[in-house]
């Protein structure tokens, strides 16, 4: 039964941490789209720093995963 | 469902005196030569404008990441300064991530004290490669901006103006040490999670419906190595980027 219980916690971590990153980079990929759709000549610049804003958003569900591995395997 | 292998560590092949050989390290050689041998070819025998074979494949490759680079850096000097890493990263990543995709590379089984395990793996789904890659990225951004600044200019660039708003700096300081933790497990996770996706699928359902998801895992390795490549360089052009004085 524990075992189970910590399966689900593990599911339940990296489900529900990945729930705010996902709306986060779709918002973030929404405004470039429309930055870049206003002002093509800067697509580059946008690009990039579209790239990097992602990675940080995307940094809190891969925190999530590091957790829902923890839960699985050592805890 | 008991046929299906999953395995989170690498598993040990053989012992080289008290060094343990994985099949992911065996795997990270094998890529290491496949590139160096390409690349040395090509590099031998350069056209002055190629238009055909694998010269001209490595060629606009090389042309695309200097050009990516430029609209980065600002500057295609600067650019060329910091090419063979960023290839590097670029080129390793990739040709794992696309190896390990060739329908029987992970098959290959071989027999040892620990029971039969697969001869190969994709080394970017292990995390030790993908630590080890994040750390090098971390420490020669490191390395570039007190080369750059010098180490009271990498200090200014988070302790800057009012005292006050030093609190700030100490944490973006702190926040720069997860990128090891983020860098790796973004490309760990993205790769082994396609892994298992394609163990799991192919299990169900052996034929054709596996197709779509080779095809877009093939997607997803490039993707990794664009984004592990660029955001290397977007830090690099951070870190040896003086702070804006201000007036």
């Amino acid at each position: 039964m524990e075992a189970q219980l910590q399966n689900l916690a593990a599911g339940l971590t990296v489900a529900i941490g990945a729930i705010g990153p996902g709306i986060g980079i779709g918002l973030i990929g929404a405004k470039a789209i429309e930055a870049v759709g206003r002002n093509p000549e800067t697509q580059g610049r946008v690009t990039s720093l579209m790239i990097l804003t992602i990675a940080f958003t995307e940094s809190l569900a891969i925190f999530a995963l590091v957790f829902g591995f923890i839960i699985k395997f050592l805890g | 469902m008991d046929h299906i292998h999953i395995s989170l560590p690498s598993e040990t092949v053989f012992h080289v005196g008290s060094f343990v050989v994985t099949n992911s390290i065996l795997t990270s050689f094998l890529v290491s030569i496949v590139i160096c041998v390409v690349l040395i070819a090509v590099a031998r025998r350069t056209a002055v404008a190629p238009n055909k074979g694998v010269g001209f494949v490595v060629e606009s490759a090389a042309e695309t990441i200097v050009e990516q680079m430029t609209t980065v850096l600002g500057s295609r000097q600067v650019a060329l300064k910091y090419f063979p890493l960023i290839a590097t990263f670029f080129f390793f990543i990739l040709f794992n991530n696309w190896l390990g995709l060739i329908p029987g590379f992970t098959h290959i089984m071989v027999t040892t004290p620990d029971g039969v395990v697969p001869l190969l793996r994709r080394t970017t789904s292990d995390l030790n490669t993908t630590i080890a890659l994040a750390l090098i990225s971390f420490f020669l951004t490191l390395a570039f901006g007190f080369k750059q600044l010098g180490v009271w200019g990498t200090l200014k660039r988070y302790f800057h103006g009012n005292p006050f708003m030093w609190g700030i700096g100490l944490m973006e300081l702190v926040l720069e040490f997860t990128r090891i933790l983020s860098f790796s497990f973004r490309l760990f996770g993205n790769i082994f999670a396609g892994e298992v996706l394609l163990i799991v699928i192919s299990a169900l359902v052996p034929v054709v419906v596996p197709t779509p998801f080779l095809g877009f895992e093939l997607f997803v390795g490039a993707v990794q190595a664009y984004v592990f490549s660029i955001l290397t360089l977007v830090f690099i052009s951070l870190a040896v980027t003086p702070v804006a004085e201000e007036h």
